[in-house]
């Protein structure tokens, strides 16, 4: 059982959970993206950013530390992590699925990103139900995503059911009116057909779809899950300062695989294009148990083909 | 160029900028770096650079950046002879990388495009040009920078990695990744023609940043699909006429080595 909130008092609301935090949701300039809210009119709910969540967790570009040559003592001075509390309205239950993900790459045993965990810990994850889906490139309903969230919405005309995943979350919610109803799961049109991909590396489909792919990186910039980022070394004129940065990076690209010695090991176009969805859901369901893809459809809406790797793998033989 | 202090006590760098034909904005491009231009210059010797300098001598070049096309005898004579010269030469802006406007005339008749520039002069003052392209077609090239005009920002970073004796880096992904990072609204999306997923970035997207589309000054990738980009354009409507003309306006010469290559890689 969950909570009732009327839709003339979601301001009123989201104000209260916000104080002294960034409010982030999606807002509609020439198309929609998540930013943060400074007129609560500007929140658009209509349909899903193309932009995923990710940049608030890991952005795009980041300076990593200092570097000082002339200074025995400290040569090397890491950027100061300075992040606001925040809450995240409007987020789809792929997104936060997509953080869920995230977290067993930049939040495991053996290596723990302190911007990616302090970002974390500072946000409140406010998601919406998606009935229906907003996109008609979302499969979602074909990935087991999880209930991951502080809170939930589903959107009933003039009011909002809520339910929490969180005593964070629950406590939130602790005055609202109680509210019997049953939050409906997600249909999507389109569907993925889980299938055991390693017996079908070598089927003609992948060989189809890639002709078409231009290797852009446009699926993977766009990917709700992909954080592999390139770095960068870069010295002030003086050639004494300099600092360090990162910028996301995309496996489609020809170069990503160059190391030491100049090989690059995964030149052909091929290959990468199977990279990105074995990754996806092979390589990482073998390490961690889940796939990496939310089915949040992102990689082909933003593909300048449309191309859509659910359809490959359906077409499998 | 050793990164000892002694040695660059010793010795500074011997650098110079030598230009053939282009409109030698690439060369302003560096002069643009002016915040750190005088810090940078203190720490090379400038021996060659016509366009701010008097006195300019023509050997023993450590780093040579030329910018311009290789388009007249004089052009293909004055390349060779510093390229003996220059221990590292890099190859600056779009003319200089990939053969730039003038190279449009690979694909069209000589003594068309002559008759309509040069008829209006009698015969013996008409320049003698050969058909323009880029420096890589007569000598090595260590290092491009392309771009019309190269960033300057990209400038100053090879010439500081250089100076510290690390190998420069190309920046060689498509325009589209940096336009997705600053999440521009795509321009295809909007029914705009843009050439961002057949050529490579660096720019910061510069263009489609301000809804103009790209037309690929930086080059097109060095595995740019032809073929889907134009299905993409067909798809959307565009004219194919006009798309011919957007891809070859600075890379006419990779454009027709892309359409003889007989089928897209396999493997
Ligand atoms: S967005 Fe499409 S064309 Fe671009 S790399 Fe991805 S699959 Fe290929
Ligand atoms: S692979 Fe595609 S569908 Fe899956 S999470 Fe990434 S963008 Fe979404
Ligand atoms: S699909 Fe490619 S870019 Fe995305 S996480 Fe995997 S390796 Fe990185
Ligand atoms: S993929 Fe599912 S959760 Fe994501 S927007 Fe589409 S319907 Fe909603
Ligand atoms: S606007 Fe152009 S460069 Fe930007 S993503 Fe779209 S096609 Fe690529």
């Amino acid at each position: 059982m969950g909570k009732v909130l009327g839709k003339k008092r979601l301001y009123e609301f989201l104000e209260k959970v916000s104080k002294g935090a960034d409010l982030i949701a999606p807002v509609k300039t020439d198309t929609l993206r998540f930013g943060i809210i400074k007129d609560f009119n500007d929140i658009c709910l209509e349909g899903r950013p193309l932009f995923p969540l990710k940049k608030f967790f890991s952005p795009a570009k980041q300076d990593l530390f200092r570097l000082n040559l002339g200074e025995k003592d400290e040569p090397f001075k890491e950027e100061k992590i300075m992040i606001k509390p925040r809450v995240i309205f409007g987020g789809r239950l792929c997104d936060f699925n997509g953080l869920l993900k995230l977290d067993k790459l930049f939040l495991s045993e053996e290596f723990q990103d302190d911007y990616y965990k302090e970002a974390r810990e500072k946000t409140l994850l406010i998601g919406i139900n998606c009935d229906p889906p907003p996109s008609k490139y979302c499969f979602c309903e074909s990935m087991d995503l999880e209930k991951y969230y502080d809170l939930f919405f589903h959107d009933m005309g003039d009011k909002y059911y809520i339910e929490s995943g969180s005593a964070k979350g629950q406590a939130l919610i602790m005055d609202l009116e109680d509210y019997d109803f049953l939050m409906p799961n997600i249909h999507c049109e389109k569907k993925l057909v889980r299938k055991e991909l390693a017996q079908h590396y070598e089927d003609p489909a992948w060989e189809q779809e890639n002709e078409k792919c231009l290797s852009c990186g446009k699926c993977t910039s766009h990917c709700t899950t992909c954080l592999c980022f390139d770095m960068l070394d870069e010295m002030q004129a003086n050639l004494k300062n300099g600092k360090r940065s990162k910028e996301w990076d995309s496996c489609q690209f020809e170069n990503f695989t160059l190391v030491a010695g100049g090989l690059v090991f995964r030149k052909e176009r091929l290959p990468r294009f199977k990279h990105r969805i074995y990754h996806k859901l092979q390589y990482f369901r073998e390490k961690f148990g889940m796939d990496m893809c939310t089915g949040c459809g992102r990689c082909i809406e933003a593909c300048p083909r449309l191309i859509d790797f659910t359809e490959v793998i359906n077409k499998f033989k | 160029m050793k990164k000892t202090k002694k040695a660059s006590k010793a010795k500074k760098p011997r650098v110079g900028i030598q230009s053939i034909t282009g409109c030698a904005g690439c060369q302003l491009s560096l002069y643009f770096i002016e915040d750190v231009l005088l810090e940078l210059f203190d720490k090379i010797e400038l021996v060659a650079a016509p366009m701010i300098k008097g006195k300019n001598e023509e050997e023993n070049y450590d780093i040579l950046f030329v910018e311009g096309s290789v388009s007249s005898k004089e052009d293909l004579e004055n390349l060779l002879k510093w390229r003996k010269q220059a221990k590292f030469l890099i190859a600056l802006g779009a003319c200089a990388s990939h053969g730039c406007m003038q190279s449009m005339k690979h694909m069209m008749h000589e003594e068309e495009v002559e008759a309509a520039v040069y008829n209006k002069f009698p015969s013996d003052k008409r320049l003698k040009p050969i058909t323009a392209v880029p420096l890589h077609k007569h000598v090595q090239v260590d290092f491009y920078i392309p771009g019309c005009p190269p960033d300057k920002e990209e400038i100053e970073r090879v010439l500081k990695w250089l100076l510290q004796g690390i190998k420069p880096r190309v920046y060689d992904k498509a325009v589209c990744h940096e336009c997705s990072l600053k999440e521009n609204y795509c321009l295809l999306d909007q029914g705009i023609e843009c050439l961002g997923p057949l050529m490579n970035g660096g720019c910061k997207a510069l263009c489609p940043d301000y809804n103009h589309p790209c037309t690929g000054c930086r080059g097109m990738l060095d595995d740019a699909n032809l073929k889907s980009g134009k299905e993409i354009l067909r798809d959307k409507g565009f004219d194919p006429d006009l798309m011919i003309k957007r891809m070859t306006k600075y890379n006419t010469l990779q454009f027709m080595e892309f359409e003889s290559k007989p089928k897209e890689e396999k493997k």
